[in-house]
């Protein structure tokens, strides 16, 4: 890529005349020197106020230096002199403020391994990529972090460096999303220096769960909503169920039917499923309710009868996200035309149009 | 084409190639926010594209590498195209309309 930017922005191209030979640019405190074998470009090197910054040898390594130290190098594959094998990475980088080397480990392009090293050698970290936990410590050997998790995320941070560690991407960020944890299902927790957990928090299916600390003060989380402690510590059995059929906003009906059991609400609230998707894991349900408030009607095609029946029942589909696994209800017309679980869904997408044509998504999330 | 990230719903629509969108009328929104979750605080948006925005409809301009992204659900590359976004919406016998926005 760097070889063929080079070109491109000088308008050269990779058939160039130049068939062996150095190619030096100049311009005031910065120098850029090109290799050239057999018309192919070998060697790049740029210079800056007398001091190497960058330096790539292709089919070797890539070299960044910062005040003429060398900061990070990147190893290419012996054999091939592409891709990633054995220890390819070193990184001198700040872990949570602590200055050290971090050495990432490669079998065949796949990360197999990271450490982290203070200049003292104590290490701060050893991440396999098939952990399960991982826990560092500060130079002196106090806790630093603890991660619990299914696996987690070596595909790289925001620059696309296969570290865990993200540090210096956004300042808004919080601790968790400063390292590539997998949301699937982890649990992250910080100590100070005293060992007491400062930050700590866990995610299951993309959603803060549980008790998080953040900066020593306690949240609560139910299904990504927060909630007060009172909520989240009372027994699921004392929460009154008609509370989800009540609640206008579909996230917290959806947190509601988390804390109550979707079974409950259905069973408590006298709910009839009137129709099931087992594909989409959707369902249909009619929950006899009036409605209190001023009651327009769906259509003048509808009887009267019909029109009494949406007027004195809450027809709920029940959908099922596919990232988070969350259970959603959402209100859609008791009426003739809206009895099967996709019939409604469409519903939902096309305005309660009866006669639009059904829509297809290309992916659905 | 047309895609779905949880209430967010995105179809593709045909424009002339010579005119841009912002000749109908639409103005540019920088923050390329969609929706933001009133609960979670939790936002729609959309990288490497322009969002557009005229009388509530919003429209979306997708360049090379354009993403939809959301902190909860998986991203979803858009296509290079254009785009009309709408929201999702719940029956809702006390609007007039009898529909509402989700709200989440």
């Amino acid at each position: 890529m760097m070889f063929n930017s080079f070109y491109g922005n000088r308008n050269f191209t990779n058939d160039t005349h130049i068939e062996n030979g150095k190619i030096t640019i100049k311009e005031k405190g910065f120098k850029e020197i090109v290799t050239i074998v057999d018309r192919q470009v070998t060697e790049l090197k740029i210079i800056k106020n007398g001091k190497f910054t960058y330096w790539i040898k292709y089919g070797e390594f890539e070299k960044e230096r910062k005040n003429g130290i060398t900061h990070k190098i990147l190893r290419f594959k012996n054999t091939t002199g592409k891709g990633k094998d054995g220890l390819c990475i070193r990184k001198d980088f700040k872990l949570e403020g602590y200055k050290g080397t971090c050495y990432t480990f490669f079998a065949n392009g796949r990360l197999m391994w990271q450490k982290f090293v203070y200049p003292n050698g104590k290490v701060a970290y050893y991440a396999r990529s098939n952990a399960k936990e991982i826990i560092a410590v500060r130079p002196d050997g106090t806790p630093l972090f603890r991660f619990e998790g299914e696996k987690f995320n070596f595909k790289g941070n925001g620059y696309g460096e296969p570290l865990i560690y993200n540090e210096g991407m956004y300042n808004s960020w919080t601790q968790a999303q400063k390292w590539n944890l997998s949301k699937t299902k982890c649990a992250y927790t910080f100590y100070d220096k005293r060992g007491r957990a400062k930050n700590k928090g866990q995610y299951e299916n993309n959603q803060r769960i549980g008790e998080w600390t953040e900066n020593y003060k306690t949240y609560f989380f139910i299904s990504g909503v927060k909630v007060n402690k009172k909520l989240f510590e009372m027994p699921s059995d004392k929460v009154d169920p008609y509370r989800v059929l009540r609640e206008p906003n579909a996230q917290a009906r959806s947190m509601l039917l988390k804390k109550i059991g979707y079974e409950r609400v259905v069973k408590k609230c006298k709910g009839v499923v009137i129709h099931v998707d087992k594909k989409r894991k959707n369902s249909l349900i009619d929950f006899p309710m009036k409605t209190d408030e001023k009651h327009y009607r769906m259509n003048d095609q509808y009887t009267k009868e019909e029109d009494e029946y949406d007027q004195c029942h809450l027809r709920i589909l029940q959908v099922t996200c596919t990232s988070t696994k969350s259970k959603h209800f959402i209100r859609v017309p008791a009426l003739p035309d809206w009895n099967t679980s996709e019939k409604a869904r469409q519903g939902t997408f096309n305005g309660y149009d009866k006669d639009a044509k059904n829509i297809n998504f290309e992916r659905e999330t | 084409m047309n895609f779905r990230q949880g209430d967010v719903l995105v179809f593709q629509i045909k424009k002339p190639k010579n005119k841009s969108v912002s000749s109908y009328g639409f103005k540019h929104k920088p923050s390329g926010v969609i929706i933001e979750g009133e609960i979670t605080g939790h936002l729609h948006a959309v990288t490497n594209g322009k969002l557009f925005e005229k009388d509530n409809k919003l429209v979306v301009q997708a360049d090379k590498g354009c993403q939809l992204t959301h902190p909860e659900h998986d991203n979803i590359p858009l296509p290079q195209g254009t785009y009309e976004i709408k929201i999702q919406e719940e029956y809702d016998d006390s609007n007039p309309t009898m529909k509402s926005k989700v709200k989440d």
